[in-house]
């Protein structure tokens, strides 16, 4: 039996030799072709004085042209070129058919169009041109620019009202930016130094728009810049003055990452700050400062808590918390939280500070009162399945803070959000997707707050608190053929709303419905869009788009809203 | 609800596996332990340096296990066999060394630095590429001892010496992921894809662009799909009928259900990324402002700046629910309730540049403030943008606001 067994251990060990993958440690087989030989006197350098190896020449300074783009869209564009155009040229109208019916006003309007145009037409561009070391390896240049040519120029005060409200019936220029930037001029140990000239963007605690000069330190560890300027009059001008709306400007930033440390800590932290020596378009506002404070926290890549304290002259005006969660690439989660005080800026700083007793001020300034103290919370997650299932799902609630109901502003109200999108791709290039939103809005008991009509007699006005829409409902659903960027795309898009408003004028005790008053409360809208981006090679463009909607419950008189827009694009 | 909740799990229930980065298969416990055998020296096992130790009669193992050897197929026979039959006699061994499993003692190894040209140049002067250690005799094959020997052999001087095994050898297995791309149904020939439809050569590294980079096993990951697709989307590197949208050119099977179409990594790099998503568009600032480059690559932004360049998109680009009716009759609410987000792109002269006309309902010359009330009942708040109370109540008009 052992002797069996013994040869059955030789068969093993013979078998084992035949089929055993050997380790082969000698040379048996010549170098492949490709195996590349340095020439002969750096190979003596590097053998035979490893420790003369001149130590490696000291990295370039960062070329100001941009990094390569990621593997996935180095198709779609060189954005290395150095020099990089862009302009386009459109042509929209804009348009509506009277009905015959009479307004809410119970006018018929006039026949001759003379009470608000019918059709409204304009052309318009946009021109943009990017250098990139051109003249100087250190120098870049940016130009961005756009314009109007408008049929009648509204600012002469003899047009009549286009059929949808707009401010682009004005022709001319408006720039956003032209401006000229050095970097890498220095000595290397300025390397991350930055200097911009011209007309630009700042980003502080507030975008801003100005004339003027930025010097940025683009460092890991620390970062920062000081900027200083006039302010660009965007849009419009002041009425008597164009010179009042220029503000001086100035500002700095500085940043600390503690995550470029050689023990990375997962913090970093940013002071920003801005200053204005006059505010809005008028000279009687007084100069104000603005201070930003970030703290960022990011324990991991995927994950950002994001705090921000706002203050205006050095009073806390708002407070942020946000956020951010990433997993996977393609599921995300954001959340919110604000905290306004009534010290905060209306919109923006160009309005700050106590009302002022000018009736006009809403008007021109769009003062729409006191700022009141509000807790905004915005919470928004979406993520992709089966990489073809495109989910969203959205909420918010935003808590007015004030205490008496008589104190509440229509524009500050308590509100409840929710809505929602879907979007599946059904074949490679047609996507179909869904929407929906849903507002209700927290009005004042219009039973209690309610305003007796007395016919033919100017009713008072009701509360703020008990003004405006109540809820709405929204839903859209579109269908989009792609075959990919800068190639052809189509977009058909359909939506409605339905809007509940506040019941503000009873008949007497009267106050269930509009049939009890005759004044709608309740507009049910649609709309529809279609596109059209089609790319002729990969220089120039073609857009079109067509808008309409549906008959609007407000504005019997017309049968809704007509738009059409073509542009042609060219990208050198 | 629940209507939704069953779909989305329904839905999630078919998402596909992606294409790699699966787990790795168990150790195989039955693996010779070389902690066991940490008395003995390298050589008293690897001596020769030739064969594998064991195959010569299984000798030097027998010294020890001499006893097991002779007895019945047991435990000790499955450390290097397969499973032993004994009528007929079949006593395979095993793969040695192990593809696709815990190998006992791995060797260390960076990809990254054996293609790090400078850094061999300046060692043994030259340097190598993929192919000399990946093809042997015109064919692909697993880099062997031998293989590693060419560099280094002790007369070649390039450490570690092939007989100092601790130098590649030792410590505890890494974790490691199975990088397989190619599996299930899927074909692949590294032979027709060594140049492209136009005769253009294909660089490894093309495909294999983590290896390039990977400085051991856990991050050395198979190829992406997404670089399969740069060039099975284009014509003129690839033949019409090897194009991605053609399923059967990597797959054996062609699926006609819904959620089986090709996932988005399969589209070209001009369709919309995969991270795009709905969620995404809504916020997007994080990634912008980390990667502007790789958003300039397909948007507006021109001026090549990484930083601050926020303006070119936003100033350009008009959010999707700013259709027809917005500038009449959506945005209000909007702005009341959120006017951050307006400001993201407008500042307020934008909003009163429009404020300030006189809207077409007001267009009735003369007639519009006896006409005004059944406009202004259905929202008293939309007069209120552009007047103030004030502007309601002086002149004897409205008697105030109702207390």
């Amino acid at each position: 039996m052992r002797a069996g067994f013994g040869l059955s251990a030789l068969g093993f060990g013979l078998i084992a030799h035949a089929a055993a993958a050997e380790p082969r440690w000698e040379i048996d087989h010549e170098p492949a072709s490709g195996l590349h030989m340095r020439p002969a006197a750096r190979t003596a350098v590097a053998v035979t004085a490893p420790a003369t190896v001149p130590a490696p020449a000291p990295a370039p300074p960062p070329s100001p042209v941009p990094q390569p783009p990621a593997p996935d869209a180095a198709y779609v564009r060189d954005v290395r070129e150095p020099v990089q155009v862009r302009f386009s040229l459109g042509y929209q109208v804009d348009g509506t058919t009277q009905t015959g019916d009479a307004g809410l006003g119970g006018k018929v309007p006039n026949t001759t169009h003379s009470d608000y145009d019918l059709v409204h037409a304009y052309g318009f561009g946009e021109g943009y041109l990017a250098t990139h070391g051109v003249g100087l390896p250190s120098l870049s240049t940016y130009f961005g620019a756009h314009f109007e040519l408008s049929q009648h120029d509204i600012s002469g005060n003899a047009a009549t009202p286009p059929p949808i409200a707009t401010w682009f019936d004005r022709s001319g220029v408006t720039y956003q930016n032209v401006w000229g930037e050095l970097k890498d001029f220095l000595s290397p140990g300025l390397a991350p130094l930055r200097v911009r000239a011209g007309e630009q963007y700042i980003y502080g605690p507030w975008v801003a728009h100005m004339y003027g000069a930025l010097a940025a330190w683009d460092g890991k560890l620390v970062s920062g810049e000081v900027y200083a300027g006039s302010r660009v009059p965007d849009y419009t001008l002041d009425a008597t003055s164009q010179e009042l709306d220029r503000a001086g400007i100035a500002g700095g930033s500085a940043r600390i990452d503690l995550r470029e440390l050689s023990t990375p800590i997962p913090f970093s932290f940013t002071a920003q700050g801005l200053t204005f020596t006059r505010l809005g378009a008028t000279a009687s506002t007084l100069p104000a400062s603005f201070t930003l404070l970030e703290v960022d926290w990011r324990p991991r890549d995927d994950l950002t808590l994001i705090g921000q304290w706002r203050t205006i002259d050095g009073t806390a005006a708002e407070e942020h918390v946000q956020l951010r969660v990433r997993y996977h690439q393609v599921t995300n989660v954001v959340v919110d939280v604000t905290h306004r005080e009534e010290t905060d800026w209306r919109w923006d700083p160009s309005l700050t500070g106590s009302e002022q007793n000018d009736p006009l001020a809403a008007k021109r300034y769009l003062d729409l009162g006191p700022v009141q103290p509000q807790v905004l919370v915005s919470a928004r997650a979406g993520t992709l399945i089966a990489e073809n299932v495109d989910l969203y799902a959205r909420a918010a609630w935003s808590q007015d803070l004030v205490s008496a109901a008589d104190d509440v502003n229509t524009f500050y109200a308590t509100y409840y959000e929710g809505g929602g999108a879907l979007e599946v791709r059904v074949r490679r290039t047609l996507s179909v997707g869904l929407s929906g939103l849903a507002r209700y809005t927290d009005r004042a008991d219009q039973m209690q707050n309610r305003v007796e009509d007395t016919p033919n007699v100017p009713d008072p006005l009701p509360i703020s608190a008990a003004m405006g829409e109540r809820d709405f409902v929204e839903a859209g659903a579109t269908a989009r053929m792609s075959l990919g960027s800068r190639k052809f795309s189509a977009l058909v898009e359909i939506y409605g709303r339905d809007t509940d408003y506040a019941l503000d004028y009873c008949i007497g005790t009267r106050c269930q419905s509009d049939s009890d008053t005759g004044v709608p409360t309740d507009e049910l809208r649609g709309g529809g869009r279609f596109q059209v981006d089609a790319w002729i090679g990969k220089r120039v463009r073609l857009f079109a788009s067509y808008d309409l909607s549906t008959r609007l419950p407000f504005a019997p008189d017309i049968t809704g809203y007509k738009s059409l827009k073509l542009i042609m694009e060219g990208v050198y | 609800m629940r209507v939704f909740v069953a779909i989305v799990l329904a839905v999630g229930a078919c998402t596909p596996q992606r294409t790699a980065e699966l787990p790795a298969p168990p150790m195989d416990k039955a693996r010779l332990s070389h902690d066991q055998h940490a008395q003995l020296a390298c050589a008293e096992c690897h001596g020769s340096g030739t064969t594998r130790p064991g195959s010569r009669d299984h000798a030097p193992c027998d010294g020890c296990h001499r006893a097991a050897f002779l007895g019945a197929p047991g435990p000790m026979c499955d450390v290097c066999h397969e499973p032993i039959k004994t009528a007929p006699l079949v006593a395979q061994l095993k793969p040695f060394p192990s593809e696709d499993t815990w190998r006992t003692e791995p060797s260390r190894f960076s990809h990254r630095s054996h293609l790090d040209a400078g850094r061999i140049e300046a060692r043994v002067g030259f340097h190598v590429t993929c192919a000399d250690c990946h093809v042997r005799d015109g064919k692909l094959a697993p880099p062997d001892h031998a293989t590693c020997s060419r560099c280094h052999a002790r007369e070649a001087s390039s450490r570690p010496a092939m007989d100092d095994c601790a130098g590649c050898h030792g410590g505890a297995p890494e974790l490691r992921t199975r990088a397989r791309l190619i599996r299930g149904d899927l074909h692949f020939s590294h032979d027709l894809h060594r140049a492209d439809r136009r005769g253009t050569p294909i660089r490894c590294e093309q495909c294999h662009e983590q290896s390039a980079a990977a400085t051991g096993y856990a991050d050395h990951a198979a190829p992406r799909v997404e670089s399969c697709v740069s060039c099975h989307d284009d014509t003129d590197r690839t033949p019409p009928l090897r194009r991605m949208r053609i399923c059967e050119t990597c797959h054996s099977e062609r699926s006609e259900r819904l959620l089986s179409i090709a996932p988005r990594n399969h589209l070209p790099a001009t369709e919309r990324p995969l991270d795009h998503t709905i969620a995404f568009r809504r916020d997007h600032a994080d990634a912008a402002e980390h990667d502007a480059a790789r958003c300039a690559a397909c948007h507006t932004q021109m001026s090549g700046n990484p930083a601050q360049a926020c303006d070119e998109c936003h100033q350009s680009m008009r959010p999707a629910d700013h259709r027809i009716t917005w500038r009449e009759l959506d945005h209000g609410p909007e702005a009341a309730a959120d006017r951050d987000r307006c400001a993201r792109c407008h500042v307020v002269e934008f909003c009163t540049a429009c404020h300030q006309q006189r809207p077409r309902s007001h267009g009735f010359a003369g007639t519009f403030v006896s006409d005004h009330g059944p406009l202004a009942r259905t929202d008293v708040r939309a007069c209120l943008t552009c007047h103030q109370e004030s502007f309601c109540t002086s002149a004897g008009c409205h008697a105030g606001v109702k207390r």
